[in-house]
């Protein structure tokens, strides 16, 4: 069975949030696309030392996606289309939940990052980032998507970040019967060693 | 790249403990070229089994492996493991007794991304392990893993755990996560169950020269260390003088007994640190402890837990997350080395790897 979607928001619309769904292992084309069309001017953030560009240029490469490319974009409305083009993913990161402290409304999550070659991170995100469709979901051991980019609001950049827990479906009749026959089968393989004296 | 210099003569015995900051492996050469190894982590460098790496930079062939074993199936312990166990053919594959039941191989299965999307790495790792060989060793206390002349030297191989209270714990732990046979449960993630008390601690016993590798075993009063250690057949077995201690060396993972009982007095000792989240090992309090025990002690890993990233990236994690930390704080690896008629163990560091 393939990975499930995950979903990247990347535009909002007035109702709901538009989304470009990205498959687990063709993930380029859209966000790209997206990328290239998008404004730089009134950058906020820090500027590369070495050659005083904004730093996020950099993250945008294509050399910098690696080994993984978005699959085509959900077909938008012109409006949708257009809020699009103005924002620019920076990084996405796949977290795992470790642990979770109700009492401090915190939880421990894991971050690997899905652009460019950041080393994996531990760290703490308390609980109000997650939404509250998503807040069931807030285990240790649930996966979610964190998404940081950028846009052009009415003339100037504006930073924003996306949490997205992945809602697994549920255990079907057929799987847990294969689950059951993979026991049967690895069973058999199974040998005693001898008992030491 | 580090470069390990040259491997072990044929009458010497060596330990080399791999550790990045999240992940243990352990290679043991037994003597006259032959290995075993015990779980797995990954070389940063080459995303390829420590292990392997390291028997392909000395020059020996995986052929050379005669036993693999998995202590337990965290994700720290057997990143990369069904790739040992595929290149390394000629070893024997040892697993906690633990499986040896059909609702903890259903764990396996459904836990592995096999039928649903990708859930535990290690439980996947275990499972590829199992499904890749015809047949698999279980192992308990006293189980004889490896027991033969190599070399023209008594080598014996056994496991101190898992104790059978130990095995039905586990199982009826494992158990309680299968998905209803009706099906309509949620998929959810297999959780890492605490305390360990499945793993499989090796005792080494070469010609009367033991090492002991503690795994991540717990202190449990009738499950865990204190269990093990009771034990009349374990309590008489040769004392090690070379310890890779267990649990990272958290208290969780100590009792008295292990050093009065298993060890010599001031063992070598190593270990590799777990960083995850707020979950750092050794702690303070665990380096005051084991500094304390003896003056032998070594970690593969010990750099700084400062972000791994630029500045730019920093800046705009830190406006949702905090206390960001890598989890790898850099690879190491702690060898120790004893040749015939030598009276200590010769110790080096790769790496990251420095004294405790």
């Amino acid at each position: 069975m393939p990975p499930p979607v995950p979903t990247f928001l990347i535009a909002e619309s007035p109702n709901r949030r538009s989304s470009v769904f990205l498959s687990e292992d063709d993930r380029v084309a859209a966000p790209l696309e997206i990328l290239s069309s998008r404004n730089t001017s009134g950058f906020d953030g820090d500027a590369n030392p070495k050659c005083g560009r904004p730093v996020y240029d950099s993250y945008i490469s294509r050399s910098q996606i690696p080994q993984r490319r978005f699959a085509p974009p959900v077909v938008l409305g012109n409006r949708q289309m257009a809020e699009i083009a103005d924002a620019a993913v920076i990084q996405l990161w796949e977290g795992k939940v470790l642990r979770v402290d109700y009492e401090l409304a915190v939880m421990e999550v894991s971050l690997e990052a899905k652009m460019g070659s950041i080393p994996p991170h531990s760290a703490e995100i308390e609980l109000q980032w997650v939404s509250d469709q998503d807040r069931d979901l807030v285990e240790p051991g649930a996966v979610f998507y964190l998404t940081l980019f950028k846009r052009t609001k009415h003339g100037s950049i504006e930073n924003t970040q996306e949490l997205r827990f992945r809602r697994l479906p549920a255990w079907t009749r057929q799987q847990v019967a294969r689950v059951h026959e993979d026991a049967a089968r690895l069973m058999t393989k199974m040998k005693a060693r001898p008992q030491a004296e | 790249m580090i470069d390990y210099g040259v491997g072990p003569a044929a009458d010497e015995l060596e330990v080399m403990v791999f550790g990045p900051g999240y992940g243990e492996a352990i290679a043991v050469h037994l003597g006259a070229n032959q290995w075993m190894l015990v779980d797995s982590c990954l070389d940063p460098d080459t995303k390829s089994p420590a292990s392997l790496i390291y028997l392909d930079r000395i020059g020996t062939s995986p052929e050379n492996v005669i036993s693999v074993i998995a202590s337990h199936w965290h994700d720290d312990h057997v990143r990369g493991f069904s790739d040992i166990v595929t290149k390394c053919t000629a070893a024997e594959l040892s697993i906690s007794a633990t499986f040896n039941n059909k609702e903890a191989l259903a764990f396996l299965s459904a836990f592995s991304g096999e039928h649903t999307p990708g859930l535990a790495k290690g439980s996947r790792e275990l499972f590829q392990s199992v499904q890749s060989r015809d047949s698999v060793h279980i192992v308990h206390q006293r189980s004889n893993i490896i027991g033969e002349q190599i070399g023209g030297r008594r080598v014996q191989v056994t496991a101190l755990s898992p104790v059978e209270s130990a095995v039905a714990h586990s199982i009826a732990r494992l158990a309680s996560y299968l998905p209803s046979p009706k099906g309509g449960s949620p998929v959810k993630h297999a959780p890492e169950l605490e305390p360990n008390i499945e793993s499989v601690v090796v005792h080494i016993d070469v010609d009367g020269e033991a090492i002991l590798l503690g795994s991540d075993l717990e202190n449990h009063a009738t499950l865990g260390w204190s269990a093990v250690v009771s034990d009349r057949w374990v309590s008489g077995r040769t004392p090690a003088t070379a310890y890779k201690v267990a649990h990272h060396g958290s208290h969780t993972g100590d009792s008295q007994a292990i050093w009065t009982t298993l060890l010599q007095a001031e063992p070598v000792t190593c270990m590799t640190p777990f960083i995850n989240g707020s979950v750092k090992l050794p702690s303070d309090s665990d380096r005051q402890r084991i500094r304390a025990a003896t003056p032998h002690r070594f970690i593969s890993s010990g750099a700084s837990r400062r972000p791994n990233m630029d500045n730019a990236q920093l800046k705009r994690l830190n406006d949702i997350c905090r206390n960001l930390a890598p989890i790898n704080t850099g690879f190491g690896a702690v060898r120790m080395r004893k040749g015939v008629g030598q009276e200590s163990w010769q110790v080096q560091c790769f790496g990251n790897a420095q004294p405790l």
